[in-house]
């Protein structure tokens, strides 16, 4: 292994961890969330030399990401299959109990986002990105990042105000 | 000036030049409903990033840890894993169900524990007998070296059950039950090759099929002692 290939490969296991969470942000589902980071693990293995010096390697996997999710995982999707609403509960982390049921109802308005608006919030809202990195990644003009974003949280306020989510979101009322 | 959404989301976002934010600033000073409307996307942001704060934490998988650091070689696709629900249709299959149960009762007879400790009931498979007892009662941290049934891993399911790894005397047999309120439903019972002739209770040692099953239900961390003895307490309950 030379030395680049390993920097590379110890500057994407630093990354696991957020790879993971915005996979979960993005395929509403564990596995499928790991499946998709193995396979942009894969990729970005495979197009190392594509990494421009200076850009940043978090959006670049975020970007072969979401593509692969776009053209490969998004059709074998487990969570399209199984998704009931009663199933929301696969969501619930172990955390303390006001917090849990936050997390379980946030999460779970941020599942029935669609496709374009949960990506937006997975990468603006979850990761942090500011709205020019998630642009980059996503492709698009940032004014269409900032609409889908001010959409997204619109309807995440609306759900998350009903009485049915109101319990969970005390924290955030 | 009239404020639209788009810019107060822009705004808590940090995403407004200088200018206007110091704009938006003094607007809020004056004007309790706009910074009640502000506020309120604040909190927004915060609860999602707080929502999603604990998959960091979470263990990682084995198999993209592998693939990151060159460990293993990398797989031409993502493996095909056993969701849930398709652990749940194999129990539910009868057929599967009295061969790997009988495989288990054999196991556990010549291991000289109760008959049928497994039973096919209703469509899924339940504990019974000295696995149901030990599965309810026993904690990993003062279990007897020797008992029939040794758990090992106590966590929460993504269904936000109870769920604890087992293995029969000898290591002859490994599973996972879930389950709420001492009623355990077998999830998984395998044959657990062993080595040394005895299983252990950490995670690395758990025959592979049943590793696999954790991996894919475990929220967060497993249980550790005082955790899995307030949550016996409980009576399993949550």
């Amino acid at each position: 292994m030379t030395p680049e290939e390993q920097q590379f490969r110890a500057e994407l296991v630093s990354l696991l961890p957020r790879l993971r969470r915005f996979g979960r942000a993005i395929t509403r589902h564990r596995e499928d969330a790991d499946d998709l980071v193995q396979i942009a693990v894969e990729r970005a293995l495979l197009r190392r030399e594509q990494l421009q010096p200076g850009t940043q390697m978090l959006s670049w996997m975020f970007k072969i990401m979401n593509n692969a999710w776009i053209d490969e995982v998004r059709s074998r999707s487990r969570r399209e299959k199984i998704f009931a609403p009663e199933e929301s509960g696969e969501h619930i982390g172990v955390s303390p109990m006001d917090d849990h049921l936050n997390a379980l109802a946030v999460r779970s308005a941020i599942d029935r986002l669609n496709d374009e608006q949960r990506i937006a919030v997975g990468l603006v809202l979850v990761e942090g990105l500011p709205y020019k990195e998630a642009a980059e990644v996503l492709g698009v003009p940032i004014g269409t990042v900032t609409s889908r974003i001010a959409r997204a949280r619109e309807q995440l306020q609306a759900v998350l105000s009903e009485p049915a989510g109101a319990r969970g979101m005390q924290a955030a009322q | 000036m009239i404020y639209s959404d788009e810019m107060l989301v822009a705004y808590v976002d940090r995403e407004l030049d200088a200018a206007t934010t110091a704009s938006i600033d003094a607007a809020i000073a004056r004007d309790p409903d706009l910074a009640a409307r502000v506020e309120r996307q604040r909190k927004l942001a915060q609860a999602v990033h707080a929502a999603y704060e604990p998959i960091l934490q979470e263990p990682m998988p084995k198999r993209l840890l592998d693939l990151a650091t060159g460990a293993a070689p990398a797989a031409a696709r993502a493996p095909r894993r056993w969701a849930w629900f398709e652990w749940g249709a194999m129990a539910a299959s009868a057929a599967l169900g009295v061969v790997i149960g009988a495989a288990f009762i054999g196991e556990a007879r010549r291991g000289s524990s109760d008959f049928g400790d497994i039973i096919a009931d209703r469509g899924q498979l339940s504990a019974r007998g000295t696995l149901a007892r030990a599965l309810t009662d026993q904690l990993a941290s003062t279990q007897k070296p020797d008992a029939a049934v040794r758990v090992g891993l106590t966590f929460i399911s993504a269904r936000g059950e109870y769920c604890r790894t087992f293995a029969l005397e000898h290591g002859s047999a490994a599973g996972l039950a879930c389950g709420a309120g001492g009623e355990w439903r077998v999830e998984l019972v395998t044959r657990a090759a062993s080595k040394s002739g005895e299983y252990r209770t950490a995670a690395g040692d758990l025959p592979a099929a049943v590793q696999q099953a954790v991996d894919g239900q475990i929220q967060g961390h497993s249980l550790d002692a005082a955790a899995e003895q307030a949550a016996q307490q409980r009576g399993w309950r949550r």
